[in-house]
């Protein structure tokens, strides 16, 4: 259960989010929409704990912990995953190496075993199948190279493998053709769980086709304008955001 | 390669090797070694070397290498000691040379390589970690003076602390030597805001009929990247170690002896 209170985060001088709220229970799927600049990316790196975004007021909690004192990775850890929009390329550290420190890093915090080198193999080339991804790609750099559909799926299939139990999703539909989508679609669907929750972030209702969420927010202006359920997103799409300005 | 090994702990302060068989040779530079050696290396036309040169204690040591023609030279260097290092080295036509060295601590090194006969092959990859203090200065030329000869060298060097390096790197193609193809790329990662890199890329080439280029890069660790990691539940120093890692990995991967990997890793 993901609960945020009156959330104000500013860039510098500039406040972005200007006292958001948003609940999110177990099992379900939200989709926050709105134009540009309206601070969705804001939200889903402020949740994630990246530097360089000041809250100055508000709360966030994560099954009641809150997460506005933990670092970056003990959010990871506290089980938020954020799918980014242009996941980084790290040339020189193979996608294996950085999924297995992660897994393992992961699954000590939860009081599990470490998987060993053959455990882990199996386990990522089994999801990787399921995603599309070669294994050739598990043995290249992370995101090096990869076209704008396989590094969604690779954000996916790292989903996939840590198991979280808030699943943030910025813009994942970008740049992808509608067979790319589908994939990406079909990987976040089999993930959906009784004890996780998704926040789906997007411009478009395209995506919400695919992944249909339980509510969908409308953002602008740095809060949640107007809420409501899956058939909101057609009216966005009829209407445009000019009725939330 | 290990068959025929050959360890030599240095102790005298001159030696002449004459290696005539392919095979692998260590040389050990450890406690006890004399503060000035010259050592001269012959390989045999043909053979195929590996030479591991292992510092352990301060010292200095001019070296000769002649490497014969169509002979293939895989020189290691691991100076963890305070060093001052001088080589010449002579290849013969169609000869191959590649050279990994790895600085940890304060090392002047000076490495001439001299491609004397035609079509003879050299790459140099050096990788330098350093840590509070240290400092390195490493000038390496090469000096192309027959026809159709190709060279790369490229230095990669991570800055911690107050540390400081400077790589001097030249390629110098000489009147007669036609269809060189000589590169150099220098990348420099630094970790902290003290530290000091002097990288001076030089290239003097009298003969119109070549390819020449070279690089150089200094930057810091990528704040998005670091970012990017810790999100997946890597703590900052395990995403930065990896980050560091991966600065160097490609020059690791390139080390055809699994032993001296090991010696390069972070």
């Amino acid at each position: 259960m993901l609960k945020i209170k009156n959330l104000h985060v500013a860039i510098g001088e500039k406040e972005i989010l200007k006292g958001l709220d948003l609940h999110i229970p177990n099992g379900k799927v939200h989709a926050v929409m709105g134009p540009n600049g309206s601070g969705k990316s804001t939200l889903s790196y402020v949740l994630a704990g990246k530097a360089g975004y000041n809250v100055t007021k508000g709360s966030v909690t994560l099954d009641g912990k809150d997460i506005l004192s933990m670092s970056c990775n003990e959010r990871a850890l506290a089980g938020i995953f954020l799918a980014m929009q242009y996941p980084v390329e790290i040339p020189g550290v193979s996608n294996l190496t950085f999924l297995k420190t992660a897994l393992n890093a992961v699954r000590s915090a939860k009081g599990l075993p470490e998987l060993d080198a053959m455990q882990m193999l199996k386990l990522l080339k089994t999801k990787a199948k399921e995603l599309g991804l070669s294994e050739e790609m598990l043995k290249r750099a992370v995101n090096s190279g990869f076209s704008g559909g396989e590094k969604k799926r690779n954000e996916i299939l790292q989903m996939a493998v840590l198991e979280p139990s808030l699943c943030i999703m910025d813009e994942i539909d970008s740049g992808l053709d509608i067979d790319a989508l589908k994939t990406v679609a079909d990987g976040v669907n089999a993930l959906r769980s009784e004890n996780r929750s998704m926040l789906i972030i997007t411009h478009y209702q395209r995506l919400l086709e695919y992944i249909r969420p339980d509510r969908i927010h409308v953002l602008n202006h740095g809060k949640i304008q107007r809420s409501g359920d899956a058939s909101l997103a057609l009216e966005l799409e009829a209407e445009g955001y000019k009725l939330h300005a | 390669m290990r068959n025929a090994v050959k360890h030599i702990l240095v102790s005298d302060s001159s030696y002449n090797l004459n290696i005539s068989e392919s095979g692998y040779t260590e040389l050990l530079f450890s406690e006890g070694v004399p503060s000035d050696i010259n050592i001269n290396v012959s390989i045999t036309d043909g053979c195929r070397v590996h030479l591991l040169e292992k510092y352990d204690a301060e010292c200095r040591v001019v070296f000769r290498y002649n490497i014969g023609k169509n002979a293939r030279l895989v020189h290691g260097r691991l100076a963890a000691a305070h060093n001052n290092l001088v080589y010449d080295i002579f290849q013969d036509s169609d000869s191959s040379y590649d050279m990994y060295s790895l600085y940890k601590s304060s090392v002047h090194d000076t490495v001439n390589v001299h491609l004397s006969g035609e079509d003879s092959v050299c790459n140099l990859k050096s990788v330098a970690f350093l840590h509070d203090d240290s400092s390195v200065i490493a000038k390496h030329s090469v000096i192309h003076e027959a026809k159709d000869c190709t060279s790369s060298q490229y230095f990669k060097t991570v800055l911690d602390d107050n540390t400081r390096c400077d790589f001097r790197g030249n390629i110098i193609v000489q009147r007669d030597a036609s269809g060189t193809d000589g590169k150099q790329l220098c990348k420099t990662l630094m970790l902290s805001d003290d530290a000091k890199m002097n990288a001076v890329p030089k290239l003097e080439i009298m003969n119109d009929n070549v390819k020449c280029s070279h690089g150089n890069t200094i930057g810091s660790l990528d704040e998005n990247a670091v970012f990017y990691l810790c999100s997946r539940g890597l703590s900052a120093y395990e995403a930065k170690k990896l980050l560091i890692d991966g600065f160097v990995r490609e020059i690791i991967d390139d080390i055809p002896d699994a032993e001296w990997k090991e010696h390069f890793n972070v």
